[in-house]
């Protein structure tokens, strides 16, 4: 999803693997520059998705992650991918961030549009769509517990895979398959509660 | 489901609905991520030396298990738990088994005899207890 594919990337530019023992073992720090811009996309679409849409607030988000990763990174030994170990310590603070901010169970969610902005410039009508669904979904989703989110959110809009969730849960695969499908379910009645038309 | 019929069909129109709009909310937020300014990583280095604020990870934890303690001793406060200061249970059960026999002493005159009988039977650590206050209450009379 706008990254380039993992085989083609390691052609033209090292493995994120690489890069965090360079910044580890020696401390290069263009090495870290190129791992943080790497994976701030899919983590920006992980905290505008679940958390909100403000700029501020994702992006300090973003940085309580990213400082998160870096004191944890001296602890990647590589046993598994380093984007594992990326979720792992992501879906760590998403939790804490989701639990902290009072968001689980609790707000109405503006439509985002509307969000920190009293005069918006009209939208396409399209991306109006698009921001209305993402609310709605949002508000949805909160009916889950914040860790149930994170793990929907990674294998729905991240495409991860079950048994890679499990590894970065510490849940067997089957566990990991029947909340996704209860999380679901859960999410799709509340859209439905919350009277959403396809 | 909230006592919903559970519909197999349903639910997989259901899982492929979520999944959709899961994916779809993923897509759009592509948009509005690129437009933030990339993050900054001397920030974030500085930021990740720093050392972690204390107030951020067992301050709250403790601030929590303190405000359950004082609920705690609130609530001791305002129960004030203490002994009766009507009288202790045997002083009551002598009384109200002589109140049902007006013209005596009951408990002394047929019910003691036939306790101090059965107080050496086995039984109960807690009804043991509960004879030997009625004795003794007895026997203080």
């Amino acid at each position: 999803m706008g990254e380039p594919a993992p085989a083609a990337d390691a052609l033209i530019s090292p493995l994120d693997e690489e890069l965090a023992t360079r910044y580890v073992h020696a401390g290069d720090r263009e090495a870290l520059d190129c791992l943080v811009r790497r994976y701030s996309p899919r983590l920006r679409r992980l905290l505008i998705t679940l958390v909100g849409t403000d700029p501020d607030e994702v992006m300090d988000a973003e940085q309580e992650v990213f400082v998160a990763l870096v004191r944890k990174l001296h602890r990647y030994r590589g046993a598994s991918s380093f984007a594992t170990f990326f979720y792992r310590v992501a879906r760590n603070r998403v939790i804490d961030l989701l639990r902290s901010r009072g968001r689980y169970r609790t707000r109405i969610v503006s439509m985002p549009a509307a969000e920190h902005n009293p005069d918006p410039a009209p939208l396409p009508e399209d991306l109006l769509l698009d921001a209305e669904r993402t609310a709605l979904l949002r508000v949805a989703m909160k009916r889950l517990s914040p860790e149930d989110q994170v793990l929907l959110y990674l294998k729905d809009g991240e495409g991860r895979g079950v048994s890679e969730l499990g590894e970065l849960t510490g849940m067997p695969a089957g566990t990991v398959k029947s909340r996704l499908a209860r999380s679901r379910r859960k999410v799709a009645y509340a859209l439905e509660e919350l009277g959403y038309e396809r | 489901m909230n006592g919903k019929t559970r519909d197999p069909h349903h639910d997989s129109d259901h899982d492929r609905l979520v999944t959709l709009l899961v994916r779809e909310a993923a897509a759009a937020a592509e948009g509005p991520a690129s437009r933030m300014p990339p993050p900054d990583t001397d920030t974030i280095i500085r930021a990740s030396c720093r050392p972690v604020d204390m107030f951020r990870t067992w301050a709250p934890r403790v601030a929590a298990a303190a405000a359950v303690l004082a609920v705690a001793v609130g609530a001791l406060v305002i129960v004030q738990p203490r002994r009766t200061t009507v009288g202790s249970v045997p002083e009551h059960l002598t009384t109200f088994v002589n109140s049902l026999y007006p013209g005596g002493d009951y408990v002394m005159d047929n019910l003691a005899p036939v306790m101090r009988a059965y107080s050496n039977r086995t039984g109960s650590d807690y009804m043991a207890g509960i004879w030997q206050l009625v004795l003794t209450e007895i026997d203080g009379r």
